[in-house]
């Protein structure tokens, strides 16, 4: 506690911060390290209008980018016993210049309760967990369920203690990461848990339930129960013998929170208590959970990879654990026979029997084996999230997963491999009964599909990872010290890259199509192909400049002078491509005056401008036409064609003649005059 | 049909010249005797359109005029016609005048090839500032295609689409 009280507010105002949404300031250089946040860190702020108040801010990363609309979500929640956001926007670092997205908070007044996820501690009693954990939480939950959101950072390490007389907890924030992505495997239910960090999903209000149980299990204990064992043991333990029988054990609970923790933890999400059973519970009402029915045992063995398993979904999480060793399981029909005769399954046994064979009708290699190892998990544990080689992830994490795991080998390849080989709708299929929340997930799923499927720019991977994850920043190369979350973001970001000089390069790759298209409303899918298909080098600039002053146009801003100049620079050879001279002069002319406007659409009216480049080319043609007259014209006077011999002779007969007659009617006019007079 | 029509002419024109020499017999008598020379000329005239023969038969016109206008002063008889044909002074006029055609006709050439010589090069040097004018307006580019070159060898310019300018 009384490192919080030091590092509370002490040397704000020392420095003067980046201002926040005209009210706050943020201090980056002024670290608040035990508030930090995975992935990260902590700095102080201020309110303007409230000093004395004691805030925090965390500094969020692009890669593992903040929940932007539960930000939103959460920003007008006034709750004493959850850290809410008070304000979030980008700002410029001054050390570096690089932007980062910042969530503004209140500090709590104590300290987190678990330093570190394997930190020990003091357990709590059975009065302090219902009084100071439980009933804030439930308060929490109810608020977060009437938004639709689940917290999913629900933890010992995420929450502080209130730090007076009162011993109510107060609820970390859930904000700064993608959903789940630091929650330790034993706070995720097993579906979760098999899945990895990126592919967890937003997922639901009863994964916070579940993990409000192994809050409570871990507060109980004094740290984590189960420390022992690896993630994936822990994830086989609860696939084994339950999630209870997993962090409760042996140990001494009482009726009451043994009641609590056996309705919370349980495996299966349509038995597990929600907010109306804790509320019952809370007021002193009895329940009896019903336990989730545990896998059915075989009556002998299956050895995989040295291992012996009597559980299907035993087996089907060992298999996703090591793809090779699962493909050469399915060279023969043992695992069909295990299945068939120990589990006495013929459904599951079928539906391995059936994908096995055929991907050894399609040879070896391929993507064949791979499917049919995706399908035949699914058969052995269709709880289980869709599995495919590296990716593991709940079908509402597979948007999520691309997002996360982008810039990871092959990851992209592999989601779109996933949908391609329709897994997720194999996943469906195997599940015992549609549920609504499937829905907008296959969707989602399709929507991936329909993209990865077109690797145009402005498709592919990058469009499906913007169309399905609303509010992911930009991931382009060109942004890596920037935030742009937003359509209106992106030429306010590209003005700034330019601010210090135009570069040379193009500022368009597949990240920022794919970010245009799905952030900027009313774009025409024109633009795309344009920039698909360009005829040149030059054409391809002029596309990207067609599509940015569209965006322009729509998003704004009016001024663009810094881009103006990087795209005058990029097309500059435009003018070259003129040939009438006067037109060249005139464009340089308008390109400066378009330039110092930053008008996007008047620079591509005078780049692209064919009816002056239909003049130039008609003109062009035509001065040819004369320069070849007039060098046939020289070639002739140079090959002495007025001074050849037979010339000379016509002209100089004709021009006797002439003299000779103007000379003969002047003599004959004097000698008339003459004789007259 | 071009050949009757020639025929016409000369048919037309002989039909007004015999009147006209029955009219006026002894003027015509002794213009055709001093105009020897031109007849001469016509006998030796190979140039197209007999070039040599107008030069010489101007000035030999020119040069009968004294004869002819004594001859009219004198009534215009037979008589004074012989008189004229024998007149050394009418002889002497005539064949002068004659003589300068003829120079008329040979000194032509030198003078003709010394201004055609001086305004061919007026010509390409005008020719080439047009060029240049070009290249500045719409570049180097301007002169990469160059049109067929006109026909060099016995090319006779009256029969070419003669040049812009040409004298």
């Amino acid at each position: 506690m009384s490192a919080t009280s030091a590092m509370k507010a002490g040397k704000r105002g020392a420095d003067k911060g980046i201002e926040l949404s005209d009210r706050y300031e943020v201090y980056p250089d002024q670290p608040v390290p035990f508030l930090s946040s995975p992935g990260c860190d902590a700095v102080a702020a201020l309110d303007k209008k409230n000093p004395s108040l004691a805030l925090f801010a965390l500094i969020c990363s692009r890669e593992l980018a903040p929940r932007i609309d539960a930000v939103r979500s959460l920003s007008h929640v006034e709750s004493g016993a959850f850290l809410t956001p008070r304000a979030s926007g980008v700002l410029t670092q001054s050390t570096d210049g690089k932007r980062k997205f910042v969530v503004v908070f209140e500090q709590p007044r104590g300290e987190r309760v678990q330093a570190d996820p394997n930190a020990s501690f003091q357990p709590l009693s059975e009065d302090d967990l219902i009084r100071g954990v439980i009933t804030p939480m439930v308060s929490n939950l109810r608020e977060l369920g009437g938004r639709l959101l689940a917290h999913r950072a629900i933890r010992a390490d995420n929450i502080f203690t209130s730090g007076g007389a009162n011993q109510e907890i107060i609820l970390g924030e859930c904000v700064s990461s993608p959903a789940g992505y630091f929650q330790p495997v034993i706070y995720e239910p097993i579906d979760a848990g098999m899945a990895t960090p990126s592919g967890r999903g937003q997922g639901y209000i009863s994964d916070d339930f579940y993990a409000l149980g192994v809050l409570i299990a871990v507060l109980s204990h004094g740290g984590n129960p189960v420390a022992h064992l690896s993630d994936e043991e822990v994830v086989a333990s609860k696939i084994a013998i339950g999630s209870y029988a997993t962090l409760i054990g042996q140990a001494r609970v009482s009726l009451k929170l043994m009641e609590a923790l056996r309705g919370l933890l349980c495996d299966d999400p349509a038995e597990r208590w929600n907010i109306m059973d804790l509320d019952l519970w809370a007021n002193g009402r009895h329940l009896s959970p019903k336990q989730a029915t545990l896998s059915a045992k075989a009556a002998r063995t299956f050895e995989f990879d040295g291992e012996e398993y009597n559980t299907a979904r035993g087996l089907s999480f060992a298999m996703g654990n090591n793809w090779p060793a699962a493909q050469e399981i399915l060279r023969d029909d043992a695992l069909e026979g295990w299945v068939r005769r120990s589990l006495a399954d013929e459904k599951c046994a079928s539906a391995i029997l059936k994908t096995s064979r055929m991907s050894r009708m399609g040879g070896e290699g391929g993507g064949g084996q791979d499917k049919a190892v995706a399908g035949v998990l699914t058969a052995l544990d269709n709880l289980a999230p869709v599995r495919y080689k590296a990716v593991s992830a709940r079908l509402d994490g597979l948007a999520q997963a691309l997002a996360i795991d982008f810039e990871k080998d092959h990851m992209p390849q592999m989601i779109s491999e996933v949908v391609r080989a329709k897994l997720h709708k194999s996943w469906i299929e195997a599940q015992p009964s549609m549920r609504p929340e499937f829905v907008p997930w296959i969707r989602q799923a399709d929507t991936i599909e329909s993209f990865v499927n077109r690797s145009r720019i402005g498709f592919g991977p990058e469009r499906a990872l913007y169309e399905c994850n609303g509010t992911w920043p930009c991931l382009s190369p060109l942004f890596k010290n920037d935030f742009v979350s937003e359509g209106a973001d992106l030429l306010p970001a590209l003005e700034r890259l330019a601010k210090d000089g135009p570069p040379d390069y193009v500022p368009m790759d597949r990240h920022i199509a794919a970010f245009c298209a799905t952030r900027t409303k009313n774009l025409s899918e024109r633009l795309f192909m344009q920039l698909a298909e360009p005829a040149d080098k030059l054409d391809y600039n002029v596309a990207v400049l067609r599509l940015f002053s569209e965006i322009q146009r729509t998003t704004g801003p009016e001024r663009l002078p810094n881009m103006a100049r990087w795209f005058a620079n990029l097309l500059g050879p435009v003018t070259e491509t003129y040939h009438f001279r006067s037109f060249r002069q005139q464009l340089a002319k308008g390109i400066e005056s378009a330039t110092q406007s930053g008008d996007l659409a008047e620079l591509l009216w005078l780049v692209d401008n064919e009816n002056l480049r239909q003049q130039d080319e008609v003109g062009f043609e035509q001065a040819q036409r004369e320069f070849a007259g007039i060098a046939g014209q020289i070639t002739w006077h140079e090959d002495g064609a007025l001074t050849s011999d037979a010339h000379v002779a016509a002209v100089s007969q004709r021009a006797s003649a002439v003299v000779s007659a103007v000379l003969a009617s002047v003599s004959i006019a004097i000698m008339s005059l003459i004789y007259v007079t | 049909m071009a050949t009757e029509t020639e025929k016409s002419n000369k048919m037309t024109w002989i039909l007004l010249a015999i009147p006209t020499c029955a009219v006026l017999l002894p003027t015509c008598l002794l213009m055709l005797v001093l105009m020897l020379p031109t007849m001469v000329a016509f006998i030796v005239d190979g140039t197209p359109g007999r070039k040599f023969m107008i030069t010489v038969g101007m000035m030999n016109l020119a040069g009968t005029v004294p004869a002819v206008v004594d001859l009219w002063g004198q009534g215009q008889s037979f008589q004074a016609s012989f008189e004229g044909m024998s007149n050394v002074f009418a002889w002497a006029g005539a064949l002068t005048a004659s003589a300068v055609g003829w120079l008329i006709y040979w000194v032509m050439p030198p003078i003709v090839s010394n201004y055609q010589g001086i305004a061919s090069r007026a010509q390409v040097l005008s020719l080439r500032s047009k060029q240049k004018k070009l290249i500045a307006a719409w570049g180097d580019e301007v002169a990469s295609v160059v049109a067929e070159p006109y026909q060099k060898a016995g090319a006779e310019p009256e029969d070419q689409a003669e040049p812009e300018g040409e004298s």
